[in-house]
């Protein structure tokens, strides 16, 4: 029997990036299962582009952004955070657990807590269990 | 008193004879119902109907004459999309003339094999709170009372949408009849890069439905344009509620309601946390 | 052909002897409409049904089908499955013409298309005759209804002593040997009924549009008419008369890249779309709306009879029903016809 692994795709931005960099530097251990996609800015993630993670077969979308209070400027994270609250409640409505789509703040020097997290959440993922959307919306009853 | 159908055939003769416009847009009888007409001869005023059948927006047409001063009649929701293309810098209020109607709720269309006949008031009507458009250069009251309302039905039963969004046929009369995409080229349709194919696989109906709930959020009057043209009736105006009720709790910010308020995601106030 | 018939009380039976050696496709009531699906019990079905929303081409040419993969070491390999056979049940005389109409356009060499063919030649297609058409059919100006279409394997009729059942084809006349126990031949007060009926709903109809289809070929040199210009005005380019049309054929390909194959999908296209026509060039002969609806209904009226000797309507209304702006094929007929 083939063992399920939850698939999560993380959009990390330029600077918690290189916190998971520092992950790896300093030997972390987090779960395989996280594959990173590097933006410059999480602001820049369209939410369209998290739906097609989704569909395309994740079953988790991690963000990882800025902490708002270390950034000069508070407004890609305000957007960032505005934007993925809004999706979770669009997921919610048409049947999706929110939880799927997740917002992680990681400064660049923080490799222990992205580490820490990403297993927790990983563990969580696990616990919802597969999403399959592609059984569900191509099933006939 | 006169009836609002002859005040309005009055009203749009005396636009078109004073030239204060040059073309009116309202609905005409048809055969099958009641559609969407396009006058610019002060005769022709004699066309224009208005009952409650009235139910395609038809602020969509005021993106195709844009250089012509247009006379539109308009119901309270198109009346506020009205107000959030002027907020979108799509609509010059110079050069329309708002006529505004009020309205009592439209009827559900009773579509092509449909198995309940008599008609229905649809369901957004019963939500809809603004009877009469914000913005208007003039009013027509309505002289019937309002249509019987069935007290809304509670909005706990929860719908399954992925099963809804499996019925459609992506033939895109949502987007086109929406008062709110203009987009010259739509980023669900688009060719390079495809966001969703256009030879359609079925998982893909989730992101388009998807995005273009996104792209409604904050925006979406609830004219219902979408939903009475949608040939497998996917209520998508209660989805698109459902992201304007996350808007009026975060913001407290109602789409087309008040000209002045900007739309939340363009302002940011200085010390605002996240 | 031979005419038979079949108790009321009988047709479940037939129904669910039906479903068991085939897969049987019928209309059923869901979420407040009517919809052609796969009938798993025979209660379901309803003698008194309108018409469906949509419209069944697609059991034949599904919205989106492959057509072959192409796997870089291997080669092509063409997925023509065989298709177990399908019975549609129920399917009114407009539609079922309009499958005939189809296979007039689709399978005459030499351009022959093998996966409508592959779909096609499994299938017994059973009328159930309109006895009360909708207010928006007009099936009578092609003489593709409301009793006798042109594309089915038998033709029921619901009488008030039960159905009376034409066998229209071999095929058909192979399903009446099939369950030879529940079928009878129809007997003279049947007929008369049943010749009655033709008659009352023939009247009803042709009072309602008359309209001489012979004049329509050629109306293409109308266009630019003020007449498509004032409608394409009101047109709002979505695809719908297209994709709920039981006749319209035209279709796009898509090629990519699955795992470890080139993928070709095919599937339903519209030429109201302003990208139908749009060329990589740039170019593109229909640039208007008037055009395209222009093109659309000339193409249905004129071109398919002249190329097809069949018309590329078969008056079932839908488009005209289920159009969001109100564009009415009638209006066509009654300006041309």
């Amino acid at each position: 029997m083939v063992v399920w692994k939850p698939k999560i795709i993380a959009f990390t931005c330029w600077c918690s990036s290189s916190g998971v960099d520092q992950a790896g530097f300093e030997g972390f251990k987090y779960p395989a299962n996280v594959l990173t996609v590097r933006v410059p800015c999480s602001a820049i993630v369209n939410p369209s582009l998290v739906v097609k993670a989704l569909q395309e077969g994740a079953d988790a979308v991690l963000l990882t952004a800025c902490k708002p209070v270390e950034l000069r400027k508070i407004a890609p994270s305000r957007i960032t955070e505005a934007r993925v609250s809004l999706l979770r409640r669009l997921l919610n409505t048409v049947g999706v657990e929110e939880d799927r789509v997740r917002i992680l703040w990681i400064s660049s020097n923080e490799g222990g807590i992205f580490a820490s997290e990403v297993s927790r959440i990983v563990e969580e993922v696990e616990k919802l269990g597969p999403l399959n959307l592609r059984g569900k919306m191509i099933e006939q009853p | 008193m006169s009836s609002p159908e002859t005040e309005l055939r009055r009203l749009a003769r005396s636009l078109l004879e004073k030239k204060a416009v040059d073309l009116v847009i309202g609905y005409e009888k048809s055969e099958a119902g009641v559609r969407p007409c396009f006058i610019s001869e002060p005769n022709e005023a004699e066309r224009l109907v208005w009952n409650p059948d009235c139910r395609l927006s038809l602020v969509r047409y005021l993106r195709g004459f844009k250089e012509k001063r247009v006379g539109i009649i308009v119901k309270g929701c198109d009346g506020r999309a009205i107000v959030e293309l002027i907020k979108e810098n799509q609509l010059d209020r110079r050069s329309t003339f708002i006529i505004a109607v009020e309205c009592n709720g439209v009827y559900k269309p009773v579509k092509y094999g449909s198995s309940k006949l008599g008609r229905q008031i649809a369901e957004y009507c019963e939500k809809c709170e603004v009877r009469i458009s914000p913005i208007r250069d003039h009013l027509i009251k309505s002289d019937v009372k309002a249509l019987e309302r069935p007290s809304p039905k509670n909005d706990g039963e929860p719908l399954d949408w992925l099963s809804l969004f499996r019925k459609c046929l992506r033939c895109m009369a949502c987007v086109r009849s929406c008062p709110f995409c203009y987009c010259t080229e739509c980023s669900i349709e688009g060719f390079k890069p495809a966001l969703v194919h256009k030879l359609v696989d079925p998982v893909e109906l989730f992101t388009f439905h998807l995005t273009r709930a996104l792209h409604m959020a904050g925006r979406c009057v609830e004219c219902g344009a979408c939903e009475s043209s949608c040939p497998v009736e996917i209520p998508l105006t209660r989805l698109y509620h459902e992201l304007n009720e996350w808007f009026r709790e975060k913001y407290g910010y109602v789409p087309g309601v008040n000209l002045e308020q900007a739309p939340p995601p363009l302002v940011f106030k200085e010390g605002e946390k996240p | 052909m031979k005419m038979f018939s079949i108790r009321e009380e009988n047709l479940k039976v037939f129904l669910r002897e039906l479903s068991l050696k085939h897969v049987l496709i019928a209309p059923f009531k869901r979420d407040g409409y009517f919809e052609f699906d796969v009938l798993r019990n025979p209660d379901d079905f309803n003698v008194n049904y309108t018409n469906t929303r949509l419209s069944p081409k697609r059991f034949f040419m599904p919205q989106r089908q492959l057509v072959f993969k192409h796997y870089p070491r291997k080669g092509f390999t063409e997925e023509l499955k065989e298709n177990s056979s399908v019975v549609l049940f129920g399917i009114r005389p407009c539609d079922a013409s309009a499958l005939s109409v189809l296979d007039n356009v689709l399978l005459n060499p030499p351009h022959k298309d093998a996966l409508y063919e592959n779909r096609r030649k499994n299938a017994i297609v059973v009328s159930l005759s309109c006895t009360k058409p909708m207010t928006e059919c007009f099936c009578n100006v092609f003489e593709t209804g409301p009793i006798r279409g042109t594309g089915e394997d038998l033709t029921f009729t619901h009488t008030s002593k039960g159905f009376v059942v034409e066998a229209r084809t071999q095929k058909g006349i192979a399903v009446i040997g099939e369950f030879g126990e529940l079928f009878r031949e129809a007997d003279g007060e049947m007929l008369n009924e049943y010749n009655k009926l033709i008659r009352e709903v023939l009247d009803e109809m042709g009072s309602r549009l008359k309209v001489d289809k012979t004049r329509l070929i050629g109306i293409e040199k109308e266009a630019g008419e003020e007449f498509f210009q004032l409608n394409a005005q009101r047109c709002i380019e979505c695809s719908l008369c297209s994709f709920a049309c039981p006749l319209c054929y035209c279709f796009e390909t898509e090629d990519y890249w699955e795992k470890d194959s080139y993928v070709r999908f095919r599937g339903w296209d519209t030429c109201i779309s302003p990208l139908f026509t749009k060329m990589a060039s740039g170019l593109d002969p229909r640039v208007t709306k008037a055009d395209r609806l222009c093109h659309r209904f000339c193409h249905k009226l004129s071109r398919i009879p002249l190329t097809f000797n069949a018309y590329g309507c078969v008056g079932c209304g839908r488009c005209v029903s289920l159009c969001p702006a109100g564009i009415d094929i009638r209006e066509v007929l009654r300006k041309w016809g």
